[in-house]
């Protein structure tokens, strides 16, 4: 098998598809506005003509790099590239302005390199036993694993849980239009038999994803200011000394980075927010903080890469994405027959020895290729956006219409496209909607499988022990805000000071 | 653009019932325990709720309300055309790509967001002409997806 996996990866497709979507997620992540999970939209229409490998390649690569590459705008202008190096950019702003932006790059970079490392390590070890855990997993344990990770996306996925909850029902309504259903029924099309298979899944995350980040450039007052910090010298300088000092905000970054991306809707972005927190919560001179100190920037740098490899594990062992970006890839999976779930592991183990290859294989050409990108930097962040965002525009149009040759889907993109504008702006969170959209069908078909097969007998969903854990778990989640409300109702004055660390 | 809390709630609420009383049209599955109508049913319900509860709180909030609002940058007509302009650009390729083609709607859509966003006419005019030539060459010699010709039909 060994020798399948190289033979793959050493296709001159599958190196070709690496290094031109890496080049391709340093632009992505460096120039702000554009995001990596716009990336892996955007990247969507040109997989359809790649084989299986070469086309999660450009995936997996893209996405690395450009959250690392998210980073230089961030240290070099104070404007985060993409949203997941948002929490430690004060901070590495500061660095530059005390004359260190070669070492909080360099942080930057080796800190993403190592937290990208670890979440590898942690899926290639943690899915295959998922896997074999799950294969006698029914329809019940499904339905109650889609129900957590509905509640985690509207719970974790954002600040506003009642905003999270709205933001997911639109979600599961959009997965209900056409007649993906048990029962084959068409529900809210409209007489319209573009709808009949449902809203078409790619036109409606480029438009909720790269179409609505147009709009939203096209809502501010974007000049870049015309100064920028060249980096010179040695990136690599310090580094080293740094990871000696800091080994534990490193790793323990690195590992709720994985937690955090493993848990449906909340990615990358949210990762880095917590371990920033955690780390100046922990830390022996939290007063350093926010005054240019590299602890934290290499505990959020390796905890936001790591979340994209842990996004992966529940995407490929039950086909629930963990953020936004496996929302994408679980459809290209689809399309290229590597439906996820745990039968994937015994049935093709060569495309998910693949896949694990990959995502070792993209967090080690981001090394080199990251410190090229910090070479170029300033060049890079100052390519001017009012270029830039039209030509995206041109692309979600023909990205979208590529997917079935279709009009109707370039609708669907516009239409999305200012429907997420206009949520986002109103403080509701794009990723419970994308979950729903994705698990609404799954978890509807799961409902109805189990009731069919235990003839309509609800006590069917708590009598198998593994549902009945998992359906606790559930439940009690649920309750939980509840709980907490009640418990700081009695103790108010303590509520001001639990807020605090989040 | 900004909505109001409760007027979005309100517009929320309105698409729960309209979902609920769709949903109750549906016809059973013969032979089944659920029919088609009761994923819609509870989804709505939840809606429901969700929006009373975000309307309830929205009034909640003291100080002035805008309930409709934009960004303030907005204020500024050459800001204000650029952001029309995105999904008009969108709605122009829909109605004009079949007859007129990929690459004159595509010069098109380029050049007018060019100068809507600032784009000095000496980048932007060689960028719109050969950002249009690689797309429609990447997209329809290299992806072959069927780009609508148009008027350049058989020169091209």
């Amino acid at each position: 098998m060994l020798y399948e996996v190289l033979k793959l990866l050493t296709d001159p497709t599958t190196l070709m598809a690496i290094a031109a979507s890496a080049v391709f997620g340093v632009f992505m992540g460096a120039i702000p506005g554009l995001t990596a999970t716009m990336a892996t939209a955007l990247l969507v229409p040109v997989t359809f003509f790649l084989p299986p490998i070469p086309a999660i390649a450009t995936m997996v690569t893209a996405t690395a790099v450009a959250i690392f590459a998210g980073d230089i705008p961030g240290c070099l202008l104070r404007i985060p590239g993409t949203p997941a190096s948002a929490a430690y950019t004060d901070e590495t702003y500061r660095m530059t302005r005390n004359g260190q932006a070669e070492l909080a790059l360099g942080a930057s970079l080796m800190s993403s390199a190592f937290g990208g490392l670890f979440g590898t390590a942690v899926l290639v070890a943690a899915a295959p036993i998922l896997a074999e855990f799950a294969i006698n997993f029914s329809s019940v344990e499904y339905f109650w694993l889609v129900l957590l990770g509905l509640t985690c996306a509207a719970g974790i996925g954002s600040k506003d849980p009642l905003k999270g909850m709205i933001a997911l029902m639109l979600g599961l309504i959009i997965s209900m239009v056409g007649m993906n259903n048990p029962a084959g029924a068409a529900r809210f099309t409209f007489g319209q038999s573009a709808l009949f298979d449902g809203v078409a899944l790619i036109p409606m995350m480029v438009g909720m994803f790269a179409m609505s980040e147009i709009l939203r450039f096209a809502s501010s007052d974007t000049s870049v200011p015309g100064e920028v910090a060249k980096p010179k010298g040695s990136i690599l300088r310090g580094v080293g000394g740094l990871f000696r000092r800091y080994p534990i905000p490193i790793l323990r970054g690195s590992a709720l980075g994985t937690v955090i991306g493993a848990l449906p809707g909340a990615g990358a972005d949210i990762a880095a927010w917590m371990s920033y927190g955690i780390a100046k919560r922990y830390s022996k001179e939290p007063e350093k903080f926010g005054t240019g100190h590299p602890e934290g920037v290499l505990e959020a740098g390796a905890s936001n890469n790591s979340a994209l490899a842990g996004a992966w594990i529940p995407a490929l062992v039950f086909g629930i994405p963990g953020d936004s970006i496996t929302a994408i890839v679980i459809g290209v999976l689809f399309m290229k027959n590597l439906n996820p779930g745990p039968q994937l592991f015994t049935q093709n183990p060569v495309a998910i020895y693949s896949i694990f290859a990959l995502f070792v294989i993209a967090n080690l050409v981001m090394i080199p290729l990251g410190l090229a990108a910090i070479k170029l930097g300033a060049r890079l962040v100052q390519v001017p956006r009012n270029v830039i965002m039209p030509i995206i525009l041109l692309f979600c149009i023909v990205g979208s219409y590529a997917v079935n040759n279709s009009l109707f889907d370039i609708g669907v993109m516009l239409g999305f496209g200012v429907f997420a504008y206009i949520l986002e702006e109103s403080g509701f969170p794009a990723s419970p909607a994308i979950l729903g959209v994705i698990l609404g069908t799954m978890l509807e078909n799961y409902f109805v499988t189990t009731m069919i097969s235990y003839g309509g007998n609800l006590t069917a969903f708590v009598t198998r022990p593994i549902a009945a854990v998992l359906a606790l778990i559930v439940v009690a989640l649920w309750c939980w805000p509840l709980v907490m409300r009640l418990a700081g109702r009695r103790a108010l004055p303590t509520a001001a000071e639990r807020q605090e660390p989040a | 653009m900004r909505l109001h809390d409760s007027v979005l709630a309100a517009l929320f609420f309105v698409l729960a019932v309209a979902v609920v009383v769709t949903a109750r049209g549906f016809p059973p599955s013969p032979g089944q325990p659920v029919g088609p109508g009761l994923f819609p049913t509870v989804v709505g319900v939840c809606l429901a709720l969700a929006s009373v509860g975000l309307f309830v709180r929205s009034l909640r909030v003291a100080g002035p309300r805008t309930w409709f609002g934009f960004a303030p940058e907005l204020r500024r007509p050459r800001l204000l055309m650029g952001f029309v302009l995105a999904p008009l650009a969108v709605l122009f390729y829909l109605l004009a790509s079949e007859r007129i083609g990929f690459l004159p709607c595509s010069l098109v859509i380029l050049l007018a967001l060019f100068t809507a966003y600032g784009v000095r006419p000496r980048v932007g005019v060689p960028v719109a002409v050969g950002m249009s030539l690689v797309i429609y060459f990447l997209f329809s010699r290299l992806l072959s997806v069927p780009l609508p010709q148009g008027i350049l039909e058989g020169i091209v």
